[in-house]
């Protein structure tokens, strides 16, 4: 997929003029992963830089430790995937071969059929 | 492959080129919150400095709390994309976009996919809520000219969709000119769409 973006300037002045307006771009609210709009902001009264930059440090290395898990998790519901798909293409080539032996065993019996009423 | 994308440089008033990242890596996404908190908290103190109460600030500054660290996990799934504008080698704007997991709410094509914008945030320096002189603009328009861009790569003919914050309804309504749909807003914010003929008019200049 290669997506083109427009640099055309007199298209992005027009815009830009619509910006100077006023308008905020920044917007939209995912109440199933954080939980009801907060009415009041919990930010703290000061909060070292170093202290900040920790927790954001620990939360990736926890949200690595959580990917590598997804990964591991994924891998072995693919194998369990090729696994099925190998026996049912084993098993669809044993149908098929009942399918035939019993194809040539009603063909036997229908010729006998035959023979028996000639017979008769 | 980065995309280059034109930003205004609200300093000098010129278009400088900027780099357009289609799929942010959870750990730059770090990055950037990492960078961002510390502006919208100092502001948020400013705000408290001047004697407003914490209330009064959420209404001044309705996004002053996201934190883009507890979005990540949502990237690697199929139907997220994450996409971030970077300049000077810093994050300029992030937008997390779905695909084909809402849908459109008008016509012609009403019950039909689209791209869902689920957050869009410029960086901290570049809102006026936020720094006195904001240093680049453009930052959501390009985001979002990327969504409606990826939304007729992904067949969606340029439907996008989104839940706007209060504070953000001018930018969609009259800056990037989405149709309102009343009876779609949710958590006491307001849907906005953008049709198909919508988005070929915000492309084409004309919208």
């Amino acid at each position: 997929m290669t997506i083109k973006m427009n640099n055309d300037r007199a298209w992005l002045e027009r815009l830009a003029e619509r910006e100077s307006q006023g308008v905020v771009s920044a917007g939209g609210w995912m109440t199933r992963f954080n939980g009801p709009r907060p009415e009041v902001m919990q930010v703290p009264e000061s909060t070292p830089d170093v202290e900040i930059i920790d927790n954001l440090t620990k939360k990736v290395a926890d949200l690595e430790e959580w990917l590598s898990a997804e990964r591991e998790r994924r891998e072995a519901v693919d194998d369990r995937l090729r696994d099925a798909r190998d026996e049912l293409r084993r098993q669809s080539a044993e149908m098929a071969d009942m399918q035939k032996v019993n194809g040539q065993l009603r063909g036997r019996i229908a010729e006998l059929e035959v023979r028996l009423n000639a017979h008769r | 492959m980065p995309i280059d994308v034109l930003i205004k440089d609200k300093a000098t008033g010129g278009l400088v080129l900027a780099l357009l990242v289609e799929d942010v890596e959870p750990s730059e996404v770090a990055k950037a919150e990492a960078s961002w908190r510390p502006v919208r908290e100092a502001a948020v103190r400013s705000l408290r400095s001047q004697g407003l109460t914490d209330a009064q600030i959420a209404g001044h500054l309705q996004h002053a709390h996201w934190d883009w660290i507890a979005k990540t996990p949502l990237i690697s799934l199929l139907a997220f994309k994450c996409v971030g504008i970077k300049y000077q080698d810093e994050w300029q704007g992030l937008a997390l976009l779905q695909s084909g997991t809402k849908f459109a709410g008008l016509a012609p094509d009403r019950g039909k996919p689209l791209i869902y914008v689920d957050y869009l945030e410029s960086a901290p320096w570049n809102l006026a809520g936020f720094v006195e002189q904001p240093k680049y603009g453009l930052i959501g328009f390009r985001l979002i000219e990327y969504a409606v861009r990826y939304s007729q790569a992904e067949g969606f003919f340029g439907r996008v969709g989104l839940l706007a914050l209060p504070q953000a309804e001018e930018f969609y309504e009259n800056g990037c000119r989405m149709l309102r749909v009343d009876e779609a807003g949710e958590h006491g914010m307001a849907w906005f769409e953008f049709t198909r003929e919508q988005a070929v008019a915000f492309l084409g200049g004309g919208g």
